[in-house]
């Protein structure tokens, strides 16, 4: 079967739905709570460190072109550590991807649809995500290009209109020293580390010269993280330390921008780059998750499995969390710690050790991948 | 099977609707609502709901209710009211002195928690809210006429922000707040709004009302126009009338070596001549000179007089220089935070006040 | 209750439909895999029912000694 192709256009939309499909809300919330006034510097060290682990990526992608993650810890670690590597990535995933999906639908309807039974959220995402992961890759490519305009479009709108209703000084600098700033910046630093991701479509970016990857990478990395500096900065300096009180408060600013009787009630906006986001993000996560569980069983076709796994996913994430308390604790406070200490930065980490360590020796198998 | 899937599609759009779907004409919109203290921790909550008339304007309807919290009045509405409350078009809440001395914070926090509210909401204190809104019934005008006045008076009357519900909030979570609530009271059968109330943190002291909200209102500045009106150069008892802008405002506070609070606040004002009472010519350049320097202190004095009601009488910083000095030196505010009251009272507030007159009309 | 056993029949009825058409070897793997995702997940479903357990619940209790360390 002939692999799909994804342009640097595409790759450069898919780090940023990635990343900016859920954290565009979350985030400021997230690391206000931690990290106070000073939670817009928290997001520079947090993209910064994202960049070290963007470079792993890109280390990664510069040996094994043509291979997946998958493949790659095979080839790395040997056939059983690469297969327990592979495994507790698939169980990596569906963690995490029940946790957006918690997200997703949590949020939809706490914010857009209180009466409604979360039930049908969930429902409506699982037939979505199952019919965008069977579509395949390209579709899946194409359309965040689409989302990704619509997102950087609220973005650009938010901040534009937020202007006016700047009032808060971001004062005092580092008044309770550095440690806090660090603190919060583990949050954007796991958010941006999901760019480790993309390792999983490695065979897909056929067309690629080395360089522009790494610029395509690296740039998508800087301008996500620009986003969050400015969206965490407006927050601040429209709402002040009142944004530890809200659940979300980049929805908070969007419903107090009020420019005439032409720009009112953006939440509309919010609301529709956030139900996109979210569904493009999930897709890809689950694509990804069906992708390595199809390689590690040795299957010929990754559609079969795709309903029982989405089943499996979705049925985690409905019994996951019980409230949007304990939701925004794991956000914030359990899930950076659990994916910075795993997949996002510990086990590339290791990889980019052995690889360089044992260059030399590293099995030359003829096992490819195969979509 | 493709076929089949379209056809499924197809249907799923023609054949949808909704299941508990909100029309407008169940529902029943909520204009204002006022909160008062019962003697037994119980809320009286007073709500003017909109009725809907064809061909009409809306009719407001005050109706009132009890309840142990401001929900659970919400819910005991429903004991009379035909339609569900409909609290996204609330525009004022009105709460009365009593309830606001014991803490706004707590009694604000159902209009926060409910997603559906609007948080540009209109806050504002007042002796009797119940009276108010019963006159407004009987006036057969809506909460939102309230808050057009508050804006106003807050844009020409030179009364400082309008407070609303982001606002409040937005101070209470200063390290050290220094909240003004617009305060509304009934002047005959009008509801008007004649100065501000001030609170320490979120509890309610007094109310500041005439020269001296007029000077609160020079020196926290977020107010484009307002007026000021001094005695001739010439004659005492004739008048003369300046619409003040505000252009620049610049502040500093800080605390000296021997533990002085400092203060130093300047301003830049352009005037322009409104109504002159006067005899003399003002074609004069010095005349216009002689006239800044006297506006410069009539100001000076205004706002003066706000400080010293400040400091003297009710011992509490409503400007926010405690803020300030948060702001810019968090270490010397962490060695006078637990005294801030003494060291406020002891502070030393320097003005500088620079007018020019830039216009004088189109009569010379 | 009745919704998640539509679910689930939904779900079988539709794995079902994309196995058929398969080779008999790969049908057979399939079935393996496939039955067993459904098995887990409604473990997972029943666990949650009878002990009001989740993994998200089980991953906060392990790690909120490291969390309330770092983050206090």
């Amino acid at each position: 079967m002939k692999i799909a192709e994804i342009n640097y256009l595409q790759l450069a939309s898919i780090i940023f739905i990635q990343i900016l499909g859920t954290s565009l809300l979350i985030i400021p919330g997230t690391v206000v709570e931690v990290a106070g006034v000073d939670g817009w510097i928290s997001q520079i060290v947090g993209t910064i460190m994202a960049l070290i682990v963007g470079m792993m990526v890109f280390y990664l992608y510069n040996n094994f072109p043509q291979d997946n993650l998958i493949i790659i810890f095979e080839k790395l670690f040997g056939k059983i550590i690469g297969n327990i590597f592979g495994f507790g990535f698939v169980i990596y995933c569906i963690l995490s991807l029940s946790t957006v999906i918690k997200q997703g639908c949590s949020i939809t309807g706490y914010i857009f649809l209180p009466e409604t039974s979360p039930l049908i959220f969930f429902i409506v995402f699982f037939l979505i995500v199952v019919y965008i992961t069977k579509v395949g890759m390209n579709a899946l490519a194409r359309t965040n290009v689409l989302v990704m305009l619509l997102l950087i479009t609220t973005f650009l709108v938010i901040i534009i209109t937020g202007v006016p209703l700047l009032n808060v000084p971001l004062k005092p600098l580092l008044s309770e020293g550095l440690f806090p700033v660090l603190k919060g910046s583990l949050s954007p630093i796991s958010w941006m580390g999901q760019v480790i991701l993309i390792t999983m479509i490695f065979p897909y970016l056929t067309s690629g010269n080395k360089k522009n990857i790494k610029t395509t990478i690296l740039m998508t990395l800087i301008v996500v993280g620009i986003d969050h500096t400015l969206i965490t900065m407006f927050t601040l300096g429209i709402l002040g330390l009142e944004a530890k009180d809200l659940l979300i408060p980049v929805y908070s600013v969007a419903k107090l921008i009020e420019i005439d009787l032409i720009w009112r009630r953006l939440d509309v906006m919010i609301m529709f780059s956030w139900v996109a986001g979210v569904t493009l993000k999930m897709s890809f996560w689950y694509f990804c998750t069906v992708l390595a569980l199809k390689q590690l069983l040795h299957l010929n076709k990754y559609e079969p499995i795709i309903i029982p796994l989405a089943f499996l996913t979705f049925v985690i994430a409905y019994y996951s969390t019980n409230n949007t308390v304990e939701l925004t604790f794991y956000l914030g406070k359990i899930y950076p710690i659990l994916s910075l200490f795993s997949y996002e930065f510990t086990i590339p980490l290791i990889m980019c050790l052995t690889l360089f360590i044992r260059r030399k020796r590293i099995s030359k198998d003829s096992k490819e991948f195969t979509p | 099977m493709k076929s089949l899937g379209v056809i499924a599609i197809i249907l799923v759009l023609l054949l949808s609707s909704c299941t508990n779907s909100e029309e407008v004409d169940k529902l029943s919109l909520i204009s204002a609502v006022g909160l008062e203290k019962m003697p037994d921790n119980e809320y009286k909550i007073i709500i003017q709901y909109l009725m809907p008339k064809k061909d009409q304007e809306p009719l407001p309807i005050t109706k009132e209710v009890d309840g142990l919290s401001i929900y659970e009045a919400n819910n005991n509405l429903n004991e009379f009211l035909p339609r569900k409350p409909y609290w996204s078009h609330n525009f004022v809440i009105l709460l009365s002195e009593e309830l606001a001395k014991e803490g706004i914070r707590s009694q604000l926090d159902f209009f926060r928690r409910n997603p559906e509210m609007r948080q540009d909401t209109l806050v504002a204190i007042t002796e009797s809210p119940r009276k108010i809104l019963y006159n407004l019934q009987k006036q057969q005008l809506s909460g939102q006429t309230l808050k057009l006045i508050a804006r106003q008076a807050s844009a020409r009357k030179g009364l400082g922000e309008v407070s609303t519900l982001h606002k409040v909030y937005q101070n209470l979570f200063f390290k050290k707040p220094f909240l003004t609530i617009t305060h509304i009271f009934l002047d005959g059968e009008n509801p008007r709004i004649d100065g501000f109330s001030i609170f320490d943190k979120d509890k309610y002291i007094t109310t500041i009302k005439g020269d001296e909200a007029r000077g609160l209102g020079f020196l926290k500045l977020k107010n484009k126009y307002s007026s000021v009106t001094m005695n001739c150069l010439d004659k005492e008892n004739r008048q003369i009338t300046f619409n003040l802008t505000n252009i620049h405002k610049k502040t500093n506070a800080y605390v000296n070596d021997l533990g002085i609070f400092e203060i130093r606040l300047s301003l830049e004002f352009e005037a322009f001549l409104a109504e002159s009472h006067c005899m003399r010519n003002i074609s004069d350049t010095d005349t216009i000179k002689k006239l800044e320097k006297a506006l410069n202190k009539k100001i000076k004095e205004l706002a003066k007089k706000t400080i010293e009601h400040s400091q003297q009488n009710v011992e509490i910083d409503y400007f926010g220089f405690g803020n300030l000095l948060y702001l810019n030196h968090p270490k010397k505010w962490k060695e006078i935070e637990g005294e801030y009251e003494t060291v406020y009272k002891n502070a030393d507030i320097k003005l500088k006040i620079n007018t020019k007159i830039v216009q004088t009309g189109a009569v010379n | 209750m009745i919704i998640f056993s539509m679910f689930i029949l939904i779900c079988i009825i539709m794995t079902v439909i994309e196995i058929r058409p398969l080779k008999k070897n790969d049908k057979k793997k399939y079935l393996v895999v496939n039955g067993s995702i459904l098995i887990i997940s409604f473990i997972i479903f029943l666990i949650h029912e009878i002990h009001n357990f989740s993994i998200t619940n089980l991953m906060i209790s392990i790690f909120k000694p490291f969390a309330d360390t770092i983050f206090s």
